[in-house]
């Protein structure tokens, strides 16, 4: 049995592994999505949602991966995914950037402190909410764009606790 | 007083209607329109609903679905009313039916949890001299707190009766599709649900579905539901009948019986039925596991997401399946603290992504550990857990405390096969499929003029349910003459639809399960005598 199976997360290491992160060049040129999925689900919004058929899926219960030179970052992916398993990463100006999905109180604004935490939800540092968006019409949740002060962290942060009056 | 309504919520609104009052043992407990009589009263802080019938331990609402009768109180003078089913009207009057001197303080309770009484101590002892088993019954039945039917009565209301081409029971995700697809083709469709809301379990599903895009993957549960009821409301062929519950069909007679709105009885008679009745949260053993604030996850789900009300401030999840898993999530959502997932085995049960999500928020999944008890006189206020062996045996000494006010059972489902065992099938206990299912065809059919969609057909997920449903609505009506070649191939369609969703190695017990259960001619075992 696999280890992240009695975890309940996979880690950075697994992941590397698998060859599911992106490398750091491609994610220092531009942004694009990681899927953090590896089991055979029934399931495919990821890669119909897809314009640029960057997303390959061989059947229904197939595990997505992504073609990272056809990724245009545009975090469709990140809004539709029902298992909240898709973020988009970018490194620029020495910063970085990870866009996940949030499902949470309190509601998001521009500009909020962002207790940045792991796939295991330990604190890793603070960062700011930078981007808000409401993508599917009709949907409640939220996509935000969180900066992360080291780059290195656009691999390990995955969720955050917005803080107001930050 | 305690307010436990969710004011702000990520992805709901909860409409909650007019603010009314109702009368909680003669006290003004506020409620609104929309809530049932227990959520009103959840909300205010009452906790004992009941008092069981020997020992007079406490209880509370466990499954918030109409199922285990927990929750029973006296409404405006009608006894044995399951408060979590009916609505609250101004003025209504509540009051608790169990306990001396109150439901809350039972006096006696203390003393009988240190008597041994044997299963059926009652009914031994207080059988003979016959003479005196009038007396007897009026003592136990006082005693055993089941309710004074003294106030009922107004005589009896003549039967509706409805004469139909296809009767669906159960407005879950199968029926609904049932009564859209049999609807379109057919002229009379009946869809009866014992809920005042048709939607099933989905109205409290706010997370989105996996699946296929081209069916319903990436929407949310409830949206659903909206829509379907929806599309139902403008189909002229289909009638609804909410708040109806059918409790017997007689073969004799070929009759369905259902009552509604808890007095009215329906008579139905219909060419075909479908029978999507659903299924019902197991519990586990434990010490204490009866206690107030032991509820089934999607009780929790229910209370949360229907109604917005919290089940408490910091709850402990038992059961790592999807179901357990998904409930944690929107707990915290909710605004709940969520102290720990235990799981009995070694791995998580549920897909990895439901655990990702709530793992990331800081919750602990702890496998092979297990619940021990619950603590607390009335309510819990708290659980020990404890690490297992591999024979699934609590370790002495890795017991450990777990503060919290509210214990979740997230350990499964059960078909609910009462009403389909009235229609004589052929039954089979099929621990892969959750229980006690019949055998069927592909199409779902039990007999020639019954099938069997959804939950109640063998325990699996939402989208399987609705094709299910689809496939009886359609072939029901092909079997009454309606529809052609078109409506053939849509089944074939549904058909491999519904072997792609389980396609995953998540549905491998799923289809070992319907190999036990799949027979080629349901009709010829019909005429054969081979059925019940």
């Amino acid at each position: 049995m696999a280890e992240y199976l009695s975890r309940g997360y996979l880690t950075t290491d697994e992941l590397r592994e698998m060859e599911l992160l992106p490398p750091e060049d491609v994610v220092r040129r531009k942004r694009v999505a990681v899927i953090e999925c590896v089991q055979e689900i029934p399931c495919n919004p990821c890669s119909v949602i897809c314009k640029v058929g960057a997303i390959l899926k061989e059947g229904l219960c197939k595990p997505p991966r992504v073609d990272w030179e056809k990724c245009v970052g545009c975090r469709m992916c990140v809004a539709i995914c029902p298992g909240l398993a898709i973020f988009c990463i970018q490194i620029k100006d020495g910063k970085g950037y990870v866009t996940m999905p949030y499902e949470m109180l309190p509601k998001p604004s521009k500009g909020d402190k962002a207790v940045l935490l792991s796939r295991a939800g330990e604190e890793l540092g603070e960062g700011k909410v930078v981007e808000v968006f409401r993508m599917v019409r009709g949907d409640p949740a939220y996509v935000i764009t969180v900066e992360v002060p080291r780059p290195e962290l656009v691999y390990e942060v995955r969720a955050v606790r917005i803080v107001k009056g930050g | 007083m305690a307010d436990l309504r969710i004011r702000e919520h990520p992805i709901l609104e909860f409409e909650r209607g007019k603010e009314v009052t109702i009368y909680f043992e003669g006290k003004p407990v506020k409620a609104y329109e929309n809530e049932t009589i227990a959520a009103a009263l959840y909300a205010s802080g009452v906790k004992v609903f009941s008092r069981s019938f020997k020992y007079r331990r406490a209880r509370g609402f466990f499954c918030a679905i109409g199922r285990c009768s927990a929750c029973m109180m006296e409404v405006d003078g009608v006894p044995n009313v399951r408060t979590c089913m009916v609505q609250v009207r101004d003025g209504m009057k509540v009051r608790r039916q169990k306990g001396w001197p109150s439901t809350e303080l039972d006096l006696l309770a203390p003393v009988l949890s240190r008597m041994d009484l044997s299963p059926s101590a009652y009914l031994k002892r207080m059988a003979r001299p016959s003479a005196l088993r009038r007396v007897y019954l009026k003592l136990m039945r006082k005693f055993t707190g089941i309710g004074s039917a003294k106030a009922v009565g107004g005589g009896a209301k003549r039967p509706e009766v409805y004469d139909v081409e296809v009767a669906v029971v159960g407005g879950g995700p199968a029926g609904l599709m049932a009564a859209i697809e049999a609807g379109q083709l057919c002229r009379s469709v009946l869809l009866i649900d014992d809920k005042h809301k048709l939607g099933g379990q989905l109205i409290k599903q706010t997370h989105k579905f996996f699946g296929n895009v081209s069916y319903c993957a990436g929407r949310r549960g409830f949206k659903l539901a909206e829509e379907m009821t929806e599309k139902i409301s403008k189909m002229s062929s289909v009638k609804v009948l909410t708040s109806t519950s059918a409790f017997a069909y007689y073969p004799g007679e070929g009759f369905l019986a259902a009552v509604r709105d808890g007095s009215r009885i329906v008579k139905i008679r219909a060419k075909k039925y479908v029978v999507s009745t659903g299924a019902y949260e197991r519990t586990l053993v434990f010490e204490n596991n009866d206690l107030p604030g032991v509820y089934g996850a999607g009780g929790v789900q229910t209370l949360m997401n229907v109604y917005g009300i919290k089940p408490g401030e910091a709850g402990l999840m038992v059961g790592s399946g999807n179901v357990g898993l998904i409930v944690s999530y929107q707990l915290l959502q909710a605004g709940v603290d969520v102290k720990a997932i235990v799981e009995v085995l070694p791995r998580v049960g549920g897909y990895l992504v439901h655990a990702a999500k709530v793992r990331r928020l800081g919750v602990p999944i702890l496998t092979r550990h297990t619940i021990v008890k619950a603590l607390g006189k009335t309510h819990v206020e708290g659980a020990v857990i404890a690490k297992v062996d591999e024979n699934f045996n609590p370790i002495p000494g890795t017991e450990r405390r777990i503060d919290c006010d509210f214990i979740c059972i997230s350990v499964g489902l059960t078909p609910t096969y009462d009403l389909i065992q009235h229609f004589k099938p052929k039954m089979v206990m099929v621990p892969e499929l959750g229980g006690f299912v019949p055998i069927r065809d592909i199409y779902g059919r039990v007999r020639r003029d019954v099938y069997i969609a959804g939950d109640c057909s063998g325990i699996e997920e939402a989208a399987t349910a609705m094709l299910e449903g689809a496939i009886a609505g359609i072939h029901a009506s092909l079997m009454l003459g309606y529809g052609g070649e078109e409506e053939k191939r849509r089944i074939e369609e549904y058909m491999k639809e519904l072997e792609e969703e389980r396609g995953s190695p998540f549905s491998e017990r799923i289809k070992a399960g319907l190999k036990k259960v799949l027979v080629e001619d349901i009709e010829k075992l019909e005429e054969g005598g081979e059925l019940g």
